[in-house]
């Protein structure tokens, strides 16, 4: 039977004419390969068992983009950050990361809490009062830290986790909890 | 709009050179891919239909041979307005182009 447009049109109709460019997915083989850098320079060596973490895909553009905000300013937006964060006594900013091994830019914004008494709505308050109503000395940091946020929540995929610390992590009381864990009693028969 | 009216009728319409077409015609569809400008497009069976027509015909000549296909087809794509449609946004899309000069190839 032939196949031709012709054909097609007469056996199944005209519909309403349709021409649209494809959006192709680009993949290549460009990838940045895993290798052990320089430490920012807002670093010293905190110590924590809790992270947060931004993940986001960026664009080539959005990606060079971010590295260039990263890399401006007398305190670098990651410095301002990080000093805030220790100043708020909630730990410290890690800094923003980029995957590498899988092509794309995939990047992370890591934040270490130090503090195991702040509960994470203590936490969750800190943040949004630096975001919201900074105080005159917190005005850089706040700017930053919406800056970054707006960056990961344009990327693709944006998503945040929390990691804790499993070594440190009180687990048989986490895994008892009913309250949050409903499904214990089943996931842990399976193997 | 009698200017656009006339410059779709007074032109021949012409595929543009080095298209590939990949029919699908189980999805009733025809990728095109332009190498001079990489992108690929996707055309539904009425559009594709019309591609096949714009061979340096007038647009007298495509609309005659779209009439005979739609005479046995039914559809919201088988009337003037969807030819019309489908020329204009093969055009936009850089598949097709209108050629005032050129002369016509005679069905």
């Amino acid at each position: 039977m032939s196949q031709s447009p012709r054909d097609l049109l007469r056996r199944f109709g005209a519909p309403v004419p349709r021409a649209a460019t494809v959006a192709t997915e680009v993949r290549t083989e460009g990838i940045i390969k895993f290798g052990t850098v320089t430490a920012p320079g807002h670093q010293s060596g905190v110590t924590f068992g809790s992270l947060h973490e931004w993940r986001a895909r960026l664009s080539a553009a959005a990606l060079d983009d971010l590295r260039k905000f990263l890399t401006t300013g007398a305190t670098r937006p990651e410095a301002l950050i990080d000093n805030w964060m220790k100043a708020a006594n909630l730990g410290a900013f890690v800094g923003v990361f980029l995957q590498t091994g899988s092509g794309g830019g995939v990047v992370r914004a890591l934040f270490a809490y130090t503090q195991p008494q702040l509960s994470s709505e203590q936490v969750n308050e800190a943040w949004a009062q630096v975001v919201e109503k900074p105080k005159a000395n917190e005005k850089k940091a706040s700017a930053a830290i919406k800056k970054l946020r707006a960056v990961f929540v344009a990327g693709q995929d944006f998503a945040e986790a929390g990691l804790l610390s499993l070594s440190t992590l009180e687990y048989e009381k986490v895994m008892g909890d009913r309250g949050s864990m409903p499904f214990q009693s089943v996931d842990s028969g399976v193997k | 709009m009698a200017s656009t009216s006339r410059n779709f009728r007074s032109t021949c319409w012409t595929a543009e050179p080095g298209l590939r077409l990949r029919p699908v015609p189980e999805q009733r569809l025809c990728l095109v891919y332009t190498p001079a400008r990489p992108a690929l497009h996707a055309l539904n069976v009425t559009t594709w239909f019309v591609l096949t027509l714009c061979d340096g015909s007038t647009y007298a000549d495509i609309a005659r041979a779209f009439r005979r296909a739609a005479a046995d087809s039914l559809g919201p794509g088988s009337g003037t307005e969807a030819l019309r449609a489908a020329l204009t946004q093969l055009l936009g899309l850089g598949l097709v182009r209108r050629d005032a000069d050129h002369t016509p190839i005679r069905r």
